[in-house]
């Protein structure tokens, strides 16, 4: 009896400990948010100021669900701040020849690199962290040579800063990538090749096409993240983007995105993640601490919140 | 001996054709001796930091800090020197460095979690660490008579030096072995007997001697050693990263060691290279980024060892397997 | 379940940042007549705040030093400074304008990052009714200047002449005997950066000094010494480099060295445009040789007082933006560099709150006008603000 009772107290324990893994993103989020609020008075969450946290997070959330498809994969995308670079860039200067231009010069570029870098990848078997790093080396290198300076559209373009396009279009690809992530083929796809890409060819999955495919998603996000930032800015230079990809990074890892892809990968780390790292910057801006204090807090509540979160059962080896 | 040979002649040729084509581009300013020399001596510290960066790479791990513990490092060296001079430089850039990979490695350890969060999240804190310890003005400076090391020929002893050490290491311990079984399958180290998590730990502490060495030349080299912030430290792993890159792909025609050396001397060939032809710096990121896809997309679909190929299409945290497996492929 | 969840929780954000967006105008309109009428009516403006957008994570002293002076600018008349970390780019820019104006600052002070997100800027300003300033920064196109200068939230702001200044360096570099130069700068892109390359290649028109090589965007110490080492391999008849930017941490020093490892330590010339903390000793040493700068202090203070002035309703000049340009000093020995150090980098401002309540704030003496500025900027050296502030700064 006292080992059947030990046993379920034990095996409480476990789904308690288990729950808390599970729910942590939401747990860590709510908890950011909490104490935040309390820190700076309740100015936090105040209306106005909730605007400014979907400003700060818009961009970040786009690109981190762009790349969740290719780190479920086990890829990493550190091209994506370049992409969206060349993006706003090249659409830029489509906005001096006809305005109704920018938009899918922005959305053809992303798609092209993310194609590239899909091609160079699955097909050429480039290894993704030094191919997309070398990539954004060009991209970056002719967005400079390019931009020349920088170039601007007419403030008029401003029309698509509105908040609530933004919000439509968060929320109708939220949803829509949400579908196809957690719900379609092409998502279990990605997340049995990122298991096993062996397993996964013996069953009949286009390894192949699976990766180009997820590069070509981040690459469309990137072209959207390029377009929104000129529209609001009106202007594109060379470092439109710059750092981008160490954003996105610490918010899907702040989100508990595990880096060995695979099945653990959930799509609300994206989410949850890019929502929390702009709470807890704009927290500490309304707080008005500093650059330097900020970037020390940064790196002791990742480590902890990462510590706590990580799924080291999934995880059969941590590299 | 003469097939060794061979194969180092056809790793040289990879800088001897990108001499080439500059020399062709720019006669008058890249046919003096001088300029080659200037190209071997600034190839000194990158791949030096790239032998720091390989030995955690080999164990599959990616170490964003390194950057950031050359600048401590190198800032309490500077601080020493004012003290005790050469030897204050010295021991201050090792000592430092040993105790800050070590923390590094034990966090490694004790979180367990991903390297590449705990190192990214590590490197935000070391900055500013690097940053109060620079004081004021965010740099130390050091008398020049301490800075001997960093110019010609003190600074190709110590390259003379370190390389030694590194083949040596990397080639003939039995701790060199381990890393590589890490590298290659974790699990499987693991089972067979390895203390896994002792060798990563070690990976960083052994990279911290190199750290330590590169952090003596760059501040000896500048005379000075500033702090960086916002992750800027990063960037400073990122060319010996390719560098490593491209000594992989050239793994199957000499070793890492070489191939490190080989592969700087290359991509600073391109850097000079493109400054003596007048061209403008933004070709420099263009140039190296798409020198560096060629590379690799040649070796992994043309030449390249049957290991290379299979193992470079993994996943990012197995790429270490494929450096492994090349050169016990070459140990075979 | 988890995942449902989610979706909830990301679509419940969306929908309630669209709430908070609703209430937006009326809270920034209601900021817009705060600041004007009131302000001569006692015996202090009414309280206000300024909002600064800046690189609080730099290594940089002389950003720390900016801050200062600004914060000075902003207490002289009795506000309160909101600073927020941005990474100074467009985008990074917007976003802060747009977080200050929705904590309620009454003017916002920052370095525009390019002319073309200026309009942005004025738009979302003008609708909120908060007054802008800029720092450092001109604008070069014609059209947005004409638009920004005709805002009526566009209170002005201080610039150097950043071309007028390359050309005037060079042109010293040339009567120092330089024929070959190489040229560092900050970035394509960059206002100054553009504005600096000019005025160097006017001046090398001119001189018919040959430039050699351009190089952009250095920002750690070891590129800078392969940059130097590649020139001196590459160009063994250059005889000068101009530093005309850089946020390359101790870049001189770098420079220096690598020069002086290859015994060319005095006969290359060396000039550079931003004052450095380290110029002193190699002027020394003479192996430096001449320095623009100074106004990385005086620019952002004055541009600061003038938002200020018409924050609180004093405006410098009525129903038009104040535009000042502040000089450019040249530095060519090491007193005058020591004196830079102590006094221009310290904990004190150039100008403390005191001397702009008395000096600059028209609110506080209503003679002040568009010549006491210019009378200000005229009379600001280096030696100027060591005699105004010796007894003040701790040597």
């Amino acid at each position: 009896m006292d080992k059947m009772v030990a046993q379920f107290i034990g095996k409480n324990k476990l789904n308690m400990k288990e729950t808390v893994r599970n729910y942590f993103s939401f747990i860590g989020l709510l908890i950011v948010t909490v104490v935040f609020e309390f820190l700076t008075e309740g100015n936090l969450l105040q209306p106005r100021n909730l605007m400014n946290i979907f400003n700060n997070f818009f961009s970040i959330g786009l690109g981190a669900m762009g790349v969740v498809f290719l780190m479920s994969l086990g890829e990493l995308d550190l091209s994506v701040g370049a992409i969206a670079g060349l993006s706003a860039a090249l659409a830029s200067y489509a906005g001096q020849i006809n305005l109704a231009l920018i938009l899918p010069v922005a959305i053809l570029t992303g798609l092209a690199i993310g194609l590239l870098n899909g091609v160079m990848i699955a097909r050429l078997r480039v290894e993704s962290f030094i191919g997309t790093l070398a990539m954004s080396f060009v991209v970056r290198g002719i967005t400079t040579w390019l931009l020349n300076g920088s170039v601007g559209i007419p403030v008029s373009m401003r029309v698509f800063d509105q908040n609530s396009i933004k919000i439509f279009v968060f929320v109708a690809l939220l949803v829509a990538l949400f579908l196809l992530f957690e719900f379609s083929a092409y998502g279990k796809q990605c997340r049995s090749v990122g298991a096993s890409a062996d397993a996964a060819r013996q069953s009949g999955v286009k390894v192949e096409k699976v990766r180009t495919m997820a590069f070509v998603i981040s690459g469309l996000m990137c072209g959207l993240v390029g377009f929104f930032s000129l529209v609001r800015t009106c202007t594109a230079s060379s470092k439109t983007g710059n750092a981008f990809e160490f954003d996105v990074l610490l918010a899907v890892l702040f989100g508990g995105m595990p880096l060995t892809g695979g099945w653990p990968v959930k799509f609300r780390a994206a989410i949850l993640g890019s929502i929390a790292m702009s709470v807890m910057k704009n927290g500490m801006s309304l707080m008005g601490i500093d650059g330097l204090t900020q970037q020390i807090v940064e790196g002791v509540i990742l480590i902890a919140i990462v510590v706590i979160a990580f799924d080291r059962k999934s995880a059969n080896v941590i590299k | 001996m003469k097939t060794t040979l061979l194969k180092a002649f056809k790793a040289l040729l990879l800088p001897i054709i990108v001499y080439c084509v500059f020399l062709a581009i720019a006669f008058e300013r890249f046919s003096n001796l001088n300029g080659i020399y200037t190209i071997f001596l600034q190839s000194i510290i990158p791949t030096i930091t790239a032998y720091a960066v390989a030995f955690g790479y080999m164990c599959g791990i990616f170490d964003f800090t390194i950057g950031s513990r050359i600048i401590i490092s190198g800032l309490i060296g500077g601080i020493m020197s004012s003290w005790f001079g050469l030897p204050g430089l010295i021991i201050g850039c090792l000592a430092s460095s040993l105790i800050l990979s070590a923390v590094t490695g034990l966090l490694n350890w004790l979180c367990r979690i991903p390297s590449l969060i705990l190192t990214m999240a590590l490197t935000m804190i070391y900055e500013i660490v690097g940053k109060n310890i620079a004081g004021k003005f965010s740099f130390i400076s050091i008398d020049y008579k301490y800075a001997v090391l960093g110019a010609s020929p003190y600074i190709v002893y110590v390259l003379i030096f370190a390389t030694l050490i590194f083949y040596f290491l990397f080639s003939y311990t039995k701790f060199s072995y381990h890393m590589r079984a890490v590298g290659s399958d974790e699990a499987v180290a693991k089972n067979t007997g390895i203390k896994t998590q002792f060798v990563k730990f070690m990976s960083f502490v052994i990279g911290g001697i190199f750290i330590a060495i590169a952090a003596i030349l760059t501040i000896s080299q500048s005379g000075s050693m500033g702090a960086q912030t916002g992750l800027g430290s990063a960037t400073l792993i990122f060319k010996p990263l390719m560098g490593i890159m491209i000594a992989i792909v050239l793994q199957p025609l000499c070793d890492m060691t070489f191939g490190i050396l080989i592969s700087q001397f290359t991509l600073n060939t391109i850097f000079i290279g493109l400054i003596a032809a007048g061209l403008p710096d933004t070709f420099q990121n263009i140039t190296l980024g798409f020198f560096l896809l060629v590379v690799m997309i040649i070796s992994n679909n043309i030449g390249g060892s049957k290991s290379l190929l299979t193992k470079i299409h993994a996943p990012f945290l197995t790429r270490a397997e494929t450096a492994a497996v090349g050169s016990q492929t070459k140990g075979d | 379940m988890k995942k449902v969840l989610s979706l909830i929780l990301a679509i419940t954000l969306a929908v309630s940042t669209l709430a908070g967006c609703s209430n937006n105008a009326g809270t920034a309109s209601g900021t817009s007549s705060a600041p004007t009428s009131s302000a001569v009516s006692g015996q202090n403006p009414k309280k206000f705040k300024i909002g600064f957008p800046w690189a609080t994570s730099s290594t940089d002293p002389t950003f720390v030093s900016i801050v200062t002076n600004v914060k000075a600018a902003v207490e002289s008349a009795g506000g309160e400074l909101v600073l927020v970390e941005s990474d100074l780019t467009a985008d990074s820019l917007v976003n802060n304008v747009s977080d200050l104006i929705s904590r309620g600052v009454d003017g916002i002070i920052f370095m525009p990052a390019s002319d073309s997100m200026l309009p942005t800027v004025d738009r979302m300003c003008s609708d909120a009714g908060v007054y802008y300033s800029t720092m450092f920064r001109t604008i070069s196109d014609t059209t947005i200047r004409n638009q920004i200068y005709s805002s009526k939230y566009f209170a002005g702001g201080c610039n150097e002449d950043d071309e007028k200044c390359a050309y005037n360096i060079t042109k010293t570099l040339s009567s120092q005997g330089v024929k070959n130069l190489c040229v560092i700068n900050i970035a394509k892109g960059d206002t100054s950066s553009d504005l600096r390359d000019s005025g160097v290649a006017k001046a090398v028109k001119e001189t018919g000094i040959k430039l050699l090589n351009t190089t952009y965007g250095i920002t750690v110490q070891t590129d800078m010494t392969k940059t130097i080492e590649s020139y001196i391999a590459a160009y063994p008849e250059m005889d000068g480099i101009l530093i005309a930017g850089t946020y390359c941490p101790a870049a001189l020093p770098t420079i220096e060295k690598a020069l002086s490892d290859h015994n060319l330590a005095g006969k290359i010339k060396v000039g550079r445009i931003d004052f450095d903390f380290t110029m002193g000793q190699y002027f020394a040493n003479k192996s430096f040789n001449v320095a623009y700068g100074g106004q990385q202090q005086i620019d952002p203070l004055l541009s600061t007082v003038i938002l200020v002035n018409s924050v609180i309703g004093t405006p410098i000049v009525k129903d038009k933006p104040f535009i000042l340009v502040t000089n450019y000093l040249e530095l060519t020995s090491k007193s005058e560099a020591d004196n830079f150090l102590t006094y221009f980098l310290g904990d004190t401002p150039v100008y403390t709150s005191d001397e702009i309540k008395k000096n600059l704030i028209k609110f506080y003496n209503s003679n002040i006008n568009e010549d006491t500025f210019k009378k200000t900027v005229d009379s600001f050296t280096v030696a100027d603000v060591a005699a105004r502030h010796k007894d003040l700064v701790k040597k």
